[in-house]
């Protein structure tokens, strides 16, 4: 694990105005830090993790803007308030990497981040770099996880990952894909292939992963990691202004963002969500699907029906 | 296997950090913009001039203009959220001097027309890249300080050239278009990717209008 910013450093660095203009969520938040977040163990070690994580498509590509990086900072500092842990980040995200490791650095860490990025190159040797580079970028000495992007260039780099693997140069490995990309290839690479992770698109509309993918994860004992859980925000646009059912909070819902997260995450397959926000208002509510009960069986059926009556 | 990607799959950035960018690189360019403005207003003026010196002085103003933008706006600033604009910007080096050479050498640009309906429309259209598109961009990001000025923002850069070329012989205007359009493309899918429709004006403009202009003749007025 790599480091993870202190309570101490969170409080003392909060500013006036956020305090002033956060407060009833401060409440919450300092619940939260006194409950044990949902967390599900990687298959391959037994390690638990929080089954809420961060995304940062789009939302950590801010270039050298202070002012962002400055508020994307805040943000990550809502994370870990909330006890986040996973970090997912990729190379083709431009500078976001460059803004994570700003933003930690700005923040101090601890031992509990769980750092995961990305190699996305056709290039074998660059390949190898590019891992150092994102190293270099988060300010990490390690990564806890990382994956081959969207299948590009995956038998080399594979090999690469299952070397610094056995070097003690990264903990986990793993190969990811979205939108429902390369699927055949994708669950032949779970099939023969030594993976601790797969990280696929899934929630409650896209869905397409129940059929073969999240059954083969828990046979094979692979570790789920689910992408663009509000399909790149999406189901906001589509569901925000209708009222939750009057059962939602019986399935643990108190917000539609719990509502998408909790579907994911109560998958049995599943070991993660990581919804990605620019918003600290987003990050507070996404991080809030981690606590409480989770949505049974039939709750979840309940809310893909609900959803497609809408 | 199945493919839902949509166009703003592709983008990786957000239009608050798209517009952040106008503010933050007019905060470091000041005053710079009353150089742009001037020089900007001074185009015309010199291309309307009989003395073929005064044109080259033109354009050379423009080819500097495409300099600035593509060195300063493209690649210190746009190119790092989105790495295909790195290439973009070396491309707006190579175009000022594609402009140098053609438009300053090889095929002379003509006389901006000194009277008449031509004159009318080339001055309204000069003003309006000058004065009225810098615009939009403020007006989205609610704040005067995202202005895109020409001679150093893209989007308008691209379109104020356009007049220009409308005095440049038809046969090799078409070089000189190339890179525009696909910069109107470019930027005008980016900006559709972004729910950004006020602002994919512009370069839809630009894309409509360079696509005239291929097949338009000059414009220019002789002498």
């Amino acid at each position: 694990m790599a480091n993870r910013i202190s309570r101490r450093h969170f409080l003392g660095g909060l500013a006036t105005v956020s305090l002033v203009s956060q407060m009833p969520v401060l409440g919450i938040a300092s619940q939260h830090q006194r409950s044990e977040p949902i967390t599900r163990p990687i298959p391959g070690s037994g390690e638990q993790l929080p089954v809420i994580g961060m995304g940062t498509w789009r939302t950590f590509n801010v270039g050298r803007d202070e002012k962002l990086l400055t508020q994307r900072a805040q943000v990550l500092k809502t994370f870990f308030e909330y006890q986040g842990t996973v970090i997912d980040s990729s190379p083709m995200y431009g500078t976001a990497e460059l803004a994570l490791g700003k933003a930690l650095s700005k923040l101090g860490r601890d031992d509990e981040l769980f750092a995961a990025t990305k190699i996305w190159t056709s290039d074998t040797e660059e390949g190898v770099k590019q891992a150092k580079e994102s190293r270099q970028l988060w300010g990490v000495e390690r990564f806890d996880l990382l994956q081959v992007h969207n299948l590009v260039n995956w038998q080399a780099h594979l090999e690469t990952l299952k070397t610094m693997k056995e070097r003690g140069e990264v903990r986990y490995i793993g190969i990811t894909t979205s939108h429902g990309r390369r699927l055949q290839e994708f669950e032949d690479i779970m099939e023969r292939e030594p993976l601790d992770f797969v990280q696929l698109t899934y929630n409650v509309l896209d869905r397409w992963a129940e059929e073969r993918l999240l059954p083969l994860a828990q046979e094979r004992g692979i570790a789920v990691i689910a992408n663009r859980p509000f399909q790149g925000g999406r189901l906001f646009d589509r569901f925000q202004g209708q009222p939750l059912p009057s059962w939602a909070g019986d399935a643990g819902c108190e917000n539609w963002a719990e509502y998408f997260l909790k579907f994911i995450v109560s998958h049995p397959a599943v070991t993660c969500a990581i919804p990605a926000t620019t918003q600290v208002e987003h990050m507070q509510e996404n991080m809030g699907a981690q606590f409480g009960a989770l949505p049974d069986p039939g709750q979840r059926s309940e809310m893909i029906r609900y959803l497609e009556e809408l | 296997m199945r493919w839902d990607y949509s166009l703003a799959d592709l983008v990786m950035f957000t239009p608050e950090v798209y517009l952040r960018l106008f503010s933050r690189f007019n905060e470091a360019a000041w005053p710079l913009h009353l150089l742009a403005l001037l020089g900007g207003l001074a185009i015309p003026f010199l291309l309307s001039r009989p003395l073929p010196l005064f044109r080259h002085v033109a354009i050379v103003l423009l080819a500097l203009a495409w300099i600035y933008t593509g060195l300063g706006f493209l690649l210190e600033y746009y190119s790092p959220i989105n790495w295909p604009v790195t290439y973009f910007a070396y491309g707006f080096v190579a175009q000022a001097m594609l402009i140098g050479a053609v438009a300053g050498w090889w095929h002379p640009v003509g006389r901006w027309p000194s009277g008449g309906a031509r004159a009318g429309i080339l001055w309204l259209l000069w003003l309006l890249c000058l004065l009225g598109l810098p615009w939009l961009t403020a007006s989205a990001a609610d704040s005067w300080q995202a202005l895109s000025l020409f001679a150093m923002t893209p989007d308008v850069t691209v379109v104020a050239t356009l007049p220009v070329l409308l005095l440049v012989h038809r046969r090799v205007r078409w070089l000189l278009l190339l890179l525009p359009l696909g910069w109107c493309f470019f930027s005008a899918a980016t900006l559709l990717a972004l729910e950004t429709a006020g602002l994919m004006v512009v370069p839809a403009l630009g894309l409509v209008a360079g696509l005239v202009l291929l097949f338009l003749p000059s414009w220019s007025e002789p002498g």
